[in-house]
């Protein structure tokens, strides 16, 4: 039998609605699994036992008096630590904010607590969410659940880290250049980046205005269908929706330049077996490209850059020494770019976006790997493979930033295991405006690549 | 990476403003900028010879109107052309 921290929130809702397990067992289940886990991954940042007790206790108590709220009532989650929840501190994994507690919660947080999720914590990341290793924290780096001398991906490093954990039963991340994809890719988990402003940014520190999403990090597209309607403000969706059959008839196009011609072995081989096993499934797998995929590096560095620069710029000036060296001399080098490259970058975004929508046309959803690697041994800048030295952090936006830029829907899936056992992740792109399309599309999907290893 | 024009030597703007950006970090005691901005620089370059920009004169001689700014009517041409926002 699974343990209770190991269920995902489908498996659990039912059981906890027929009352046949309490919130504050499964809630007690994921804490004493922080208690054995957390000295070895660095998952979390903050554990709050006491506040998840009480509002375990307080939802099973409503649960019993028959006004259960939905499906993630009672259910054991975390956050990534910079997002707000009220009376807590928001460190963003940075000494720079030594001291701030935050005064409200996020709106997306505030949506969770009304569907009556339960908070156990606050997850570690890259500080200020700005890197992709979860190495760069005051608080020391993430370590991958899967070989500790490994990187847990970044930046949400800490919340996939601890959904592959049972350290709960899902988190919430956030996605400026892949930092829920990655993650989700490197551990094992499912992650969802959805369309650019779906969901609320609202209470939640800043990397780039224009390219920030929130999203959960879960077990199964199930799961990330639950949080992602929640968040959305619709938290009781209809579950039967997931329900389709079978994979077969559906239609991806795959993006082979660019976006094939850096994977280490590993990844190539788990890819393209999973896209063997879905066209033996019945899905069709055609030929689609983004011509202008190799301009996505510049065009994001150009709005990024400046836009954490602007939000840092106070702290830069009255702290800098509070900052870890890398990301304060990325920081520092935003400052740098001029206004007119910014704004060119506004216009390749546009023109990649096209390019994006164009890709989709005839088919269901875009289908590539997550990251082009296996999770990077922890302190590696730079990679060698394919004759070629590739610096890791390029690497590990590679495949994802460009959904960022361009703000279609993605979502990664667990699809295969490295010959070490390390996780490889599979990523579905949907029409922007239509997330709960590609999840409906991304559960079948699932679904065939179960079992595959 | 110089250019010369009517007589004057002219740095590549992006030249230019790397070493004035090389310069404003080491005074500013961050001498270990340089490389990060040598990045910057070479991807700068990208940006601006990316298909899209065709409509922004970058590093080619400049149309401009009788006050100095930028033909409205060249670039009106480009768009009218398709190339507007680059692109195929």
């Amino acid at each position: 039998m699974t343990p209770l921290h190991d269920l995902s929130i489908s498996e659990l809702a039912p059981r906890l609605a027929a009352r046949e397990v309490s919130s504050l067992e499964v809630t007690e289940a994921c804490l004493s699994r922080i208690a054995t886990d957390n000295g070895r991954v660095n998952a979390f940042i903050t554990v709050l036992g006491d506040e998840a007790r009480q509002d375990a206790r307080r939802a099973d108590a409503e649960i019993a008096a028959g006004r259960r709220r939905g499906p993630l009532h009672g259910v054991p989650i975390s956050l990534k630590d910079l997002i707000d929840l009220s009376g807590v501190p928001t460190t963003a994994a940075s000494r720079v904010l030594d001291g701030h507690v935050a005064r409200a919660d996020a709106v997306v947080v505030a949506r969770l607590r009304e569907a009556g999720t339960v908070f156990l914590g606050k997850c570690n990341l890259h500080e200020f969410a700005f890197g992709t290793t979860s190495e760069d924290s005051a608080f020391g780096p993430v370590r991958n659940p899967w070989d500790g001398a490994r990187s847990a991906g970044g930046s949400s490093g800490g919340s996939a880290a601890a959904v592959a954990t049972g350290m709960g039963l899902a988190s919430i991340g956030t996605d400026t250049g892949g930092s829920i994809r990655i993650p989700a890719a490197v551990c094992g988990c499912v992650g969802l980046k959805p369309t650019t402003g779906e969901l609320p940014t609202g209470g939640i520190v800043p990397l780039s205005w224009t390219l920030d999403h929130v999203g959960p990090l879960a077990r199964s597209v199930a799961d990330a269908w639950l949080l992602f309607h929640a968040m959305a403000g619709t938290p009781n969706p209809a579950a039967l929706a997931l329900d389709r059959p079978s994979a077969g008839g559906l239609r991806l196009g795959l993006p082979r330049p660019y976006f094939l011609d850096i994977l280490d072995d590993a990844v190539r081989a788990a890819f393209e077996r999973a896209c063997a096993q879905l066209t033996r499934a019945g899905v069709t797998v055609a030929d689609r490209a983004v011509p202008h995929a190799a301009d996505t590096g510049t065009v994001y560095l150009h709005l990024q850059l400046p836009e954490a620069s602007a939000y840092h710029a106070p702290m830069l000036e009255s702290h800098p020494e509070l900052y870890t060296p890398p990301v304060r001399q990325r920081l520092e080098m935003g400052r740098y770019v001029m206004a007119e490259d910014y704004a060119r970058a506004g216009v390749g975004a546009r023109a990649l976006t096209r390019e994006v929508d164009a890709a989709l046309e005839g088919v269901d959803a875009l289908v590539l790997p997550t990251v082009p690697i296996v999770a990077p041994p922890l302190g590696k800048t730079s990679l060698v493979f394919g004759g070629a030295k590739h610096p890791v952090r390029a690497l590990m936006l590679r495949l994802t930033q460009l959904f960022d830029v361009t703000g279609h829907p993605a979502i990664t899936l667990p699809c295969a295991r490295s010959a070490d056992r390390l996780p490889v992740g599979l990523q579905l792109v949907g029409r922007r405006g239509r997330t709960a399309e590609l999840l409906l599309l991304a559960a079948a999907i699932e679904r065939e690549l179960a079992g595959q290893d | 990476m110089a250019d010369t024009e009517g007589g004057d030597v002219r740095l590549d703007p992006i030249e230019a403003w790397l070493r004035a950006a090389v310069a404003d970090a080491e005074r500013r005691g961050l001498p270990q900028l340089r490389p990060l901005l040598e990045g910057v620089a070479q991807s700068t370059r990208q940006l601006r010879a990316a298909e899209w920009n065709d409509y922004v004169p970058t590093g080619r001689p400049v149309r401009r109107s009788p006050e100095g700014d930028l033909s409205a009517e060249a670039l009106g041409a480009k768009a009218e052309g398709g190339k507007a926002e680059g692109g195929r």
